[in-house]
């Protein structure tokens, strides 16, 4: 159990700094693709809700200390968005590309959802979300896209990340 | 029955570690602007930032090896091509004209940071905000530099000198930029020509312009089209007569008895890589030199 907590923290902790040291001066890109959220769905999916939720606050901290958002912003959506996947990983097959692919376009849509009820709940917090905006469509589509391939990467250390033992 | 349990709702250990997760979230958000006694964010901010830096410093080298290498064969060529050139070129004899001519502009660029009176701090962008909601820009220079909050950034780009924003979060090797097209920022500012004050603020992204409120209707006949807007220096946030923007366009609105005018920032933050933190407590060493 240490182990599989220990992996996703150090998984998770890797990502960030992919995302804000390398892929965030990237200038050509639109938007960065959110490799943490997909990380954390992996996580979620793969080990349940307890998992998912610490997976999800934990990448939300991490990126609270490197981004310009008040501290507690990412990790309160991204803990609800670890505990949803956690809810789906029981009743789903998450295997191929066609799931993962699912997973990563609305697991996009649900992050901008929340984005939007913590704007609502905390007027201080000023958040800009557009939709139809190029940056956010970037975003979907490379979160659509390399979801499928972070799933296959993710489960090359489905031992040290999973809570249960593998079948035989 | 197996049906049953899943659709019965128990208040088990992941339900119970949700509601405690979202609550620590919840008041951290809550009182993010208020500040706590210990600044989780500073210190989280410091730690992770600095194995940030190192991890840009990591692939900063990466990058540069490779490029390096195709440099290399490039430079071959251009050397081949440079000796010929050079046996013309040594045959020639440049005037005194010339020649301070081309000093003056290699003084203007190597020496600039030189060239503002204040304490100043030239440091690099290691990372930029990461999704498009929060404005930040992190830098490679922190307390242990001499950088300390809310001194302003100014960046020199293209024979220009630009704001950049101010530092928000110091590290001890790191330090955040709020820059002047985030949200939450608000300068207090002039129209360079006519001195009129009014307040710029951004509008999130780097792309959209910046927007400059409180200018009196009165003075839209005096306002052109490229007009410059520099900081007031007023409230001693940021030095006096930096350039911003320069006026994009100008909106009259009828129930606003001020104009609502667009800026295009003085700075191209997508090409941005290197900025200048400036102390104003503090003169310039280099300058009082000269």
């Amino acid at each position: 159990m240490t182990k599989s907590y220990v992996t996703s923290i150090v998984i998770i902790f890797c990502t960030v700094l992919i995302e804000t040291a390398i892929l965030s001066n990237i200038s050509v890109l639109p938007a960065v693709p959110d490799l943490l959220l997909l990380c954390t769905l992996y996580i979620g999916i793969l080990n349940g809700k307890a998992a998912g939720e610490i997976a999800g606050f934990t990448s939300g901290v991490f990126l609270d200390f490197l981004s310009g958002a008040p501290f507690g912003f990412n990790c309160l959506y991204r803990t609800v968005l670890g505990f949803i996947s956690g809810l789906l990983g029981i009743s789903f097959n998450f295997e191929g590309i066609l799931m993962p692919a699912v997973v990563g376009f609305s697991g996009t849509f649900i992050k901008v959802f929340f984005v939007w009820i913590i704007s609502l709940l905390y007027p201080n917090v000023s958040v800009l979300y557009h939709v139809a905006s190029v940056p956010f469509l970037f975003e979907l589509a490379c979160n659509t896209v390399f979801a499928p391939l972070v799933f296959k990467f993710l489960s090359l250390f489905k031992s040290s990340l999973s809570l249960k033992p593998e079948d035989d | 029955m197996a049906m049953r349990v899943r659709l019965s709702f128990k208040f088990r250990f992941p339900e119970f570690l949700l509601v405690i997760l979202m609550l620590a979230s919840g008041v951290c958000l809550g009182f993010s602007s208020g500040g706590f006694l210990v600044n989780f964010s500073r210190i989280g901010f410091s730690i992770i930032s600095t194995v940030e830096k190192g991890v840009f410093a990591v692939s900063d080298t990466v990058k540069n090896t490779f490029g390096a290498v195709k440099e290399l064969s490039e430079l071959k060529k251009d050397y081949d091509e440079l000796s010929k050139k050079l046996e013309n070129y040594q045959q020639m004899q440049r005037s005194n004209a010339e020649i301070r001519k081309e000093n003056e502009q290699l003084k203007t660029q190597l020496g600039f940071s030189q060239s503002v009176e204040q304490k100043n701090f030239p440091a690099q962008i290691i990372s930029r905000d990461v999704d498009k909601l929060y404005a930040s820009l992190t830098i490679n220079k922190g307390s242990a530099d001499g950088i300390n909050k809310n001194m302003p950034v100014i960046a020199y780009q293209n024979g220009n000198i630009g704001l950049v924003g101010k530092i928000v979060e110091v590290g001890k090797f790191t330090s955040k930029i709020m820059p002047v097209y985030s949200l939450d920022c608000t300068i207090s500012a002039r129209i360079q020509n006519t001195r009129d004050l009014g307040l710029v603020s951004g509008m999130g992204t780097a792309d959209e312009s910046l927007s400059m409120k409180y200018i009196k209707k009165r003075v839209l006949s005096e306002l052109h089209f490229g007009d410059v807007i520099v900081t007031s220096g007023e409230n001693g946030n940021y030095m006096r007569d930096v350039p911003l923007g320069t006026i994009s366009k100008i909106r009259v609105l009828d129930y606003d008895s001020s104009l609502d005018i667009e800026l295009i920032p003085i700075i191209d933050f997508s090409r941005l890589e290197t900025v200048i933190v400036v102390d104003q407590s503090r003169t310039n060493d280099g300058k009082a030199a000269q």
